[in-house]
């Protein structure tokens, strides 16, 4: 026992001395400077002309070629659909206190089959053209804009000026709007608060394109402000919102924070008295109540490059069942008919992606899977019909000037789930990006 | 017996409170402080500016290159503003104190990311580009004392850093950062950083370069810096959040 004894309070002494010991003690070479030894250092000045400059005048583009490939339920026949663009974006900055930015792009497009609903045309569209000041703590913004708001990565219930259209991994197309802003931002030095921002921004709904001949109302529901305050509280990135739009106020709350190193949690919430645009027009509710529409979801980083995703929402103002068999293959028709007359501009949010009440959503985002390949994968899925929309997508990382990208999308459910609206079965998506 | 238990209780509470006998006075803390702030302030003065060119090999061999604009401010303060390649252009990395953002200039996004995250898929991660007073972290403790160098270990303060510790070599006669081991939560080497090659930034002597190695991988990232301006002032606006996506 005691021999026993005796052995385990050696291994403890020796195993304690040996901890301390370390083979990394010794010195290193000298890289720095000099080799060990010499007496004097000599140093290299930095090369002439190698000193940064402060930009004043930037700019970038990129040329996009597209395309995809439909299979259709109904006729089981196949459309094909691709589209070239140019985009150029410009920055002009000659002092501090000024900053302009333009982003303009031109687009064609063509169709195996126009009289489906990706119907062919060229256009020419100013996406931003803008100019802000800043003086201190206070900014000034006047012109055509894009507004991103929200921390949800796939769908943002706050989003509701100038939405984004296509789904992650696709080109984005998000319309800019005319507005008047100001921001009045202030960093704090003390612990518990590091930022605080407040935002209020003017849409005063100009409408770019004559010749669509809005009905006044809709012209009207262009039109909305929206304000925030908000700023980083222990580490907590949380904001208020008020908006205006659609003739009715609605009101939001965002927050994201990271609970460890690699996972990030975050909620958005909209509390509006009407439903969803989309739907509003289809379904008149006259309670008057205050509908949710809201995402909670984690955000998680595995091994540094692999972002994985998962979110779930809740739109209390989606169709119900009944609402949703009632007819509704002729109620799409007809809803879709107000879409089009709607949306004289190609870029608005797709409204079928969310039509009913409850969603489970997930991105994979896979950064240099091998050296050269990123991969997206994203997934809707709603368990009322059991409606499922997958889209892996995967980009070529061809040099650091180009990429090259191919995705397809899936899509399955119950007999008449809700993604059946998009009329194909799959889609194949194509794109080849030339920076410059 | 008895002589025998009492043997053995004396090894044992030895054995365990060894590592507190051992740990180094006050005033020892207080000299590891003093030579790693100065590290500190070679490497990363309270504020600047750099143009920052950062490779790393791919594994065919090819290299990937960016180049980047990184300002700091008051070791609270980061922003990382890319320069090239062109399909990164404008994308930035803003740290508010304990936050860490990031701009997509595709989508226009900002969302929060983590700082233990790889920097643009090289062998630095956020955290080594933009949290730089290491002070504020980490409790340094001098280990050795040889000729030329100055070894410490630097502890994390508190729970949520990616390193468990953190072995740094330093010059004696000038403070210069000569090589630094990360650690993991089990002990082993994740990462050597070596700082190479001096050079004089209009006056400010630096490392120019830094190279990063990833022991697990066996990879290996370069920082190299362009140019570096020590400032006196930047103006707090750079740093606002609302203002990522404006150069």
């Amino acid at each position: 026992m005691k021999k026993i004894c005796l052995i385990i309070a050696a291994l403890f002494f020796f195993s304690s001395l040996s901890m301390g010991k370390d083979l990394l003690l010794e010195e290193v070479p000298d890289t720095v400077g000099e080799a060990q030894g010499s007496k004097k250092e000599e140093i290299k000045p930095v090369e002439k002309g190698k000193v940064f400059e402060e930009r004043v005048f930037g700019w970038k583009g990129f040329v996009l070629a597209a395309g995809n490939s439909s299979g259709f339920y109904h006729s089981g026949s196949e459309t094909r659909f691709a589209s070239l663009q140019l985009n150029l974006q410009m920055d002009f900055k000659p002092s501090p206190l000024f900053y302009s930015h333009l982003d303009i792009q031109g687009k064609t497009s063509f169709s195996s089959d126009p009289s489906k609903n990706q119907n062919p045309k060229d256009v020419f569209l100013t996406h931003e053209l803008y100019f802000s000041s800043q003086i201190s703590f206070l900014n000034f913004s006047l012109g055509k804009k894009r507004l991103v708001i929200g921390s949800g990565m796939l769908v943002n219930p706050l989003d509701i000026f100038n939405p984004q259209k296509a789904l992650p991994g696709l080109p984005e197309e998000r319309e800019g709007q005319y507005l008047i802003g100001f921001n009045f931002s202030q960093l704090f030095e003390n612990q518990s608060i590091t930022a605080f921002s407040a935002d209020f921004f003017y849409y005063p709904g100009i409408v770019k394109n004559k010749q669509t001949m809005l009905p006044e109302a809709i012209e009207k529901e262009r039109q909305g402000f929206y304000s925030r305050i908000g700023g980083v509280f222990w580490k907590c990135d949380f904001s208020l919102y008020g908006f205006y739009k659609y003739e009715a106020f609605h009101y939001g709350i965002s927050f994201s924070r990271y609970l460890t190193d690699s996972l990030e949690f975050h909620i958005e919430s909209l509390f509006s008295n009407q439903r969803p645009v989309s739907l509003k027009r289809l379904f008149v509710d006259e309670n008057k109540t205050l509908y949710l529409n809201q995402i909670i979801g984690i955000r998680y980083s595995f091994l540094s490059k692999l972002i994985v995703s998962l979110d779930y929402f809740y739109q209390q103002g989606g169709l119900t069942k009944n609402e949703f068999e009632a007819d509704f293959s002729f109620q799409r028709k007809l809803f879709s008919l107000l879409i089009l007359s709607l949306n004289s501009e190609e870029y608005e949010k797709n409204p079928f992606l969310t039509l009913k009440k409850h969603y489970l959503i997930v991105n994979l985002s896979w950064q240099d899977v091998s050296d050269y390949f990123n991969l997206n994968l994203t997934s809707f899925f709603s368990p009322e019909d059991q409606a499922l929309l997958l889209f892996p997508k995967i980009d070529y990382l061809a040099n650091d000037k180009s990429t090259a990208g191919f995705g397809v999308m899936l899509i399955s459910g119950k007999k008449d789930h809700q993604y059946r609206n998009f009329s194909f079965e799959y889609q194949m998506v194509f794109d080849l990006t030339v920076y410059f | 017996m008895k002589k025998n238990l009492k043997i053995f209780v004396y090894l044992f509470f030895f054995s365990l409170f060894s590592g507190i006998f051992s740990s180094p006075v006050t005033a020892e803390d207080r000299k590891a402080s003093e030579i790693l702030e100065k590290a500190i302030n070679i490497i990363a003065p309270k504020i600047f500016l750099a143009e920052i060119e950062m490779t790393y090999l791919r594994s065919d061999g090819s290299q990937a290159k960016y180049k980047m604009i990184l300002k700091h401010k008051n070791y609270k303060y980061s922003l990382v503003n890319f320069l090239e390649p062109e399909r990164e252009k404008d994308r930035q990395v803003l740290r508010i104190e304990e936050n860490l953002w990031s701009y997509m200039p595709k989508t226009k996004k900002i969302v929060q990311v983590s700082f233990d995250s790889d920097f643009m898929g090289g062998d630095f991660s956020n955290q080594d580009i933009v949290r730089l007073n290491l002070l504020e972290d980490y409790t340094p403790e001098l280990i050795k004392e040889t000729e030329n160098q100055y070894i410490l270990d630097l502890s994390p303060n508190g729970k949520g850093f990616s390193y468990a510790k953190i072995r740094f070599w330093i010059r004696k006669k000038d403070n210069m950062p000569l090589q630094a081991y990360y650690f993991s939560r089990n002990g082993s080497p994740l990462k050597k950083l070596i700082y190479k090659d001096l050079k004089d930034f209009d006056g400010f002597t630096r490392p120019s370069v830094y190279e990063m190695t990833n022991l697990a991988e066996n990879t290996k990232t370069y920082m190299i810096f362009v140019s570096f301006k020590k400032l006196e002032t930047l103006p707090e606006t750079t740093f606002y959040k609302e203002n990522m996506g404006k150069y």
